[in-house]
């Protein structure tokens, strides 16, 4: 799909999504495959945020009929509908909404005796989604995907309450897309053909348009130049008085012999910018400790015909930083625009472009020659073309994700009164659930069940909680209010689970975007989230 | 409002707003008169993104500026399809002809980068969007409401915002209610004005800072109500025109007189009382 020829009915359907992952994130999405357990109102929110971006293709695993609880929390099923395969019926509806994708469902056997039977192939799937599955079965399940590395979302809602855990043996990502960064200008590491230029400029000779129109980088250049000789440093101005004195040099640079008395009171919007951007402009230059952090993983140091191709490029880049680079990451190559005119600014421009170019190609070689040292180049050829410019345009921002597995949490104590108390109170309800096969408040027979409900799981609390007895006022209050939810489905609640989960699939997918590391809690009531690393 | 100016609890009817932009997004919960409402926090929103003219005219950099230059400057010029056609976005021609043109320019500038889907963001000022946020923002209005009906928990207070850009990210407070707000509290807005000015000066900051259309200006002088300024007929147009020339002075507003202002933008009349000031204080003011 390219961008410059008139678009296509796909291009424009999914405009609005391009602009956020662009057309190689497309591409990823549109071979994507998923993996959902659990057709209730949670599941189909979440495919439905799947579907409707365009994914490649979803499984459905759900053994169980529509009933009329479902009909009361699920947009896909209609009480006409009750009684038939529930797998089957949201399948149909929710291909319904994008006939590009594609879509299968399992209603026979349950999830419990695929796993049991061990055949299913779950490593066709690049992420796997539960909704709402119970604990017993949830273990099992997380076992085996993290001996085979694929990616887990458990998410989950209960009420007004819902969580989504991440689990991932090892997931890179290569496009981050920070929200704001500090532009790659190296004002105290210069470019040679960056300083040669600014050398080359003559101040004292220039014209008054030219004056007027320098800049404000080349401005900065120049008074760090002259900061740098006054004061016998190769540094940047660091204290209050240093960079006071900065500030009077620049202030001279404003007078210039080309002026007369007419521009006297005249605002020079060049220089003003250059001070404007003085703190975002004159930063030292060096690896961010995320990625020398990178640079030190065994996986890094230690590759193999197995490793990811990841690791591969990372060594390549630190291969680099060793040699040609000096110390420091390939270029970026991208200048932010200022206040001057056309010509002078290309040509800036330019000379960050060119470097980043050759800075790349050599990362390019070293990448090559790695892949031929570990015999994996007859599968690589294709996709390293491009793949290593995206690396190196995201140099400084490439991130490595690992969480624990589900099955190594220890259940903390929770001294905290933050949502992670619902997390807590939430296994609770799983282990009530185990002793009695049912939810505390669900399936209330009458007024009494409730009470005796609540008092089955303060039980368990006292139990799970050795030696102190950890009940706080904050936390019998939510093991109420989680036995008056019975764990019960809200749409909306459902939705906005749906909406986050889904999201991280395609994260997951695309490599683009950090995922949550690795569990987050929604408090519907207040409306508040915490993410926590479990 | 009843006449001891508190909030008459039933005559509120609450307002549940909610909006998203790529992977952000924001929801809030308005009763006003309780809480802040969208007026409170109006001037915490960003100016629109607008480039100068002469980076237009003279100093393209950028391959934004090319495409602008050619919305701005050569359609109104060349008019290629019609005197009376505008610019419409959607249409595939209008689009490829501005691709046309502004790669022309860009190439005589040595600035790369203009292709359709980029031009077409550029003149739609395209939002991006994506289906997760939308179902997010979209399900924590649903749960006010749900809230609202059945009265089962507490309200969102009052105001939120979603980020899931990195992680996921979101914020929950009250931002806090302007007291002279001119939409959700009774207190007259007070504006500060010159005492030498006429009145033109006066309507001009009124329209710019309430970003009014058509305002509708009365007053009480004397105990009888006078009407300073009227468009919306032309017969009162001719008549409070000259009204426009004269001083504050000649019109009869001293310092701190209540004006009553309606706008065809406005649910509500406002009340904005004038406060004079001395050709000293209005310079410091500055």
């Amino acid at each position: 799909m390219s961008k410059s020829s008139i678009p296509g009915t796909k291009q424009i359907q999914y405009d609005r999504q391009l602009r956020l992952w662009g057309d190689h994130g497309q591409k990823a999405l549109e071979s994507g495959r998923v993996c959902l357990i659990g057709a209730n109102a949670l599941g189909t929110e979440i495919l439905k945020s799947l579907v409707l971006p365009g994914l490649g293709s979803f499984t459905i695993i759900d053994h169980q009929l529509v009933t009329i609880d479902d009909c009361g929390s699920n947009f896909f099923v209609h009480p006409s509908m009750i009684d038939q395969s529930r797998a089957r019926v949201t399948c149909e509806l929710l291909t319904q909404l994008n006939p590009d994708v594609h879509g299968i469902y399992i209603d026979k056997p349950s999830i419990d005796d695929l796993l049991q039977q061990n055949t299913f192939d779950f490593s066709q799937f690049n992420v796997v989604i539960t909704a709402n599955l119970s604990i017993n079965t949830l273990n099992i399940l997380a076992h085996h995907l993290w001996i085979l590395k694929i990616p887990l979302l458990v998410a989950r809602t209960y009420g007004f309450i819902g969580t989504i855990r991440l689990q991932v043996f090892e997931h890179y990502v290569i496009e981050v897309h920070p929200d704001d960064t500090i532009p790659d200008l190296r004002l105290d590491r210069p470019l040679i053909t960056f300083a040669n230029y600014c050398n080359s400029i003559d101040f004292k000779s220039l014209t008054r348009e030219e004056h007027l129109h320098l800049p404000s980088i080349i401005i900065l250049f120049k008074t760090l130049q002259l900061w740098q000789e006054q004061y016998n440093s190769k540094s940047l101005p660091q204290t209050r008085s240093e960079k006071d004195e900065f500030r009077k040099i620049l202030e001279q640079l404003l007078h210039h012999s080309a002026y007369d008395i007419h521009d006297k009171e005249k605002l020079l919007e060049n220089f003003e910018e250059a001070k404007r951007t003085i703190p975002s402009r004159l930063v030292k230059t060096n690896i961010p400790s995320t990625i020398k952090d990178l640079f030190q993983d065994r996986s890094c140091l230690e590759l193999s015909d197995q490793t990811n191709i990841f690791w591969f490029v990372i060594h390549a880049i630190k291969l680099f930083t060793e040699n040609e680079g000096q110390g420091l990451l390939p270029v970026r190559g991208e200048v932010p625009d200022m206040i001057t005119n056309t010509n002078s600014y290309i040509k800036i421009l330019k000379i960050y472009q060119e470097q980043a170019t050759k800075d790349c190609e050599i990362v390019n070689k070293y990448f090559f020659d790695l892949l031929q040292k570990y015999n994996r180049l007859p599968d690589e050829c294709i996709i390293a073309c491009d793949l290593v410019e995206t690396y190196c345009k995201n140099a400084a921002f490439l991130r490595v994700l690992r969480t624990t597995a589900i099955n190594s949490e220890n259940y903390l104590i929770d001294e905290t009164e933050s949502n992670l108390s619902w997390y807590t109170c939430l296994h609770l309800c799983d282990l009530f659930y185990e002793k009695f096969r049912r939810y505390p408040g669900e399936f209330l027979s009458d007024e009494t069940q409730f009470e005796t409900d609540l008092i089955d799981l303060k039980q368990i609390n006292r139990k799970s909680v050795s030696g102190k007895d950890l009940t706080s006022d904050n936390k019998q209050q939510i093991l109420e209010e989680l036995c008056r939810y019975g764990a019960s489905e809200l749409h909306s609640i459902a939705a906005f689970i749906g909406g986050c989960c889904a999201q991280e699939a395609i994260k997951l997918i695309t490599h683009q975007y950090v995922p949550i590391d690795n569990t987050l809690i929604y408090n519907g009531i207040e409306q508040s989230i915490n993410v926590f690393k479990l | 409002y009843d006449e001891n100016n508190q909030v008459v609890p039933t005559s509120i009817i609450p307002l549940i707003d909610g909006g998203t932009e790529g992977f952000k997004g924001n929801a809030r919960v308005i009763m006003h008169g309780y809480t802040s409402c969208i007026e409170c926090t109006l001037d915490l929103f960003p100016p629109q993104v607008n480039f100068p003219q002469c980076t237009i005219a003279n100093n393209p950099r950028l391959p934004e500026h090319c495409v602008e230059w050619v919305t701005s400057i050569l359609w109104p010029k060349e008019k290629p399809f019609g005197p009376d056609v505008n610019i419409d976005g959607d249409s595939i021609e209008h689009i490829q002809w501005i691709v046309e043109h502004a790669t022309k320019r860009a190439n005589e500038h040595n600035i790369t980068g203009i292709n359709f889907r980029f031009t077409q963001g550029v003149v739609k000022r395209v939002i991006p969007a994506v289906a997760s946020t939308n179902a997010v923002i979209a399900s924590i209005c649903a749960t006010e409401v749900f809230k609202l009906a059945t009265s089962s928990v507490l309200l969102m207070n009052n105001y939120t915002m979603f980020n899931d850009i990195e992680g996921i990210y979101m914020l929950t407070y009250p931002p806090e209610k302007r007291e002279d707000c001119p939409i959700c509290s009774n207190v007259p807005v007070r504006v500060q004005i010159n005492e030498t000015a006429k009145f033109q000066e006066l309507v001009d900051q009124l329209i710019e800072k309430y970003q009014l259309i058509a305002p509708l200006i009365c007053t009480q002088i004397d105990g009888k109500s006078k009407t300073l300024y009227m468009t919306s007929t032309k017969q009162m147009l001719e008549l409070t025109k000259p009204h426009l020339r004269m001083t504050l002075q000649e019109l009869g507003l001293a310092n701190g007189i209540e004006l009553l202002v309606g706008d065809p933008a406005r649910a509500s009349s406002m009340r904005v009382i004038i406060s004079l000031t001395s050709s000293m204080e209005t310079i410091t003011a500055k």
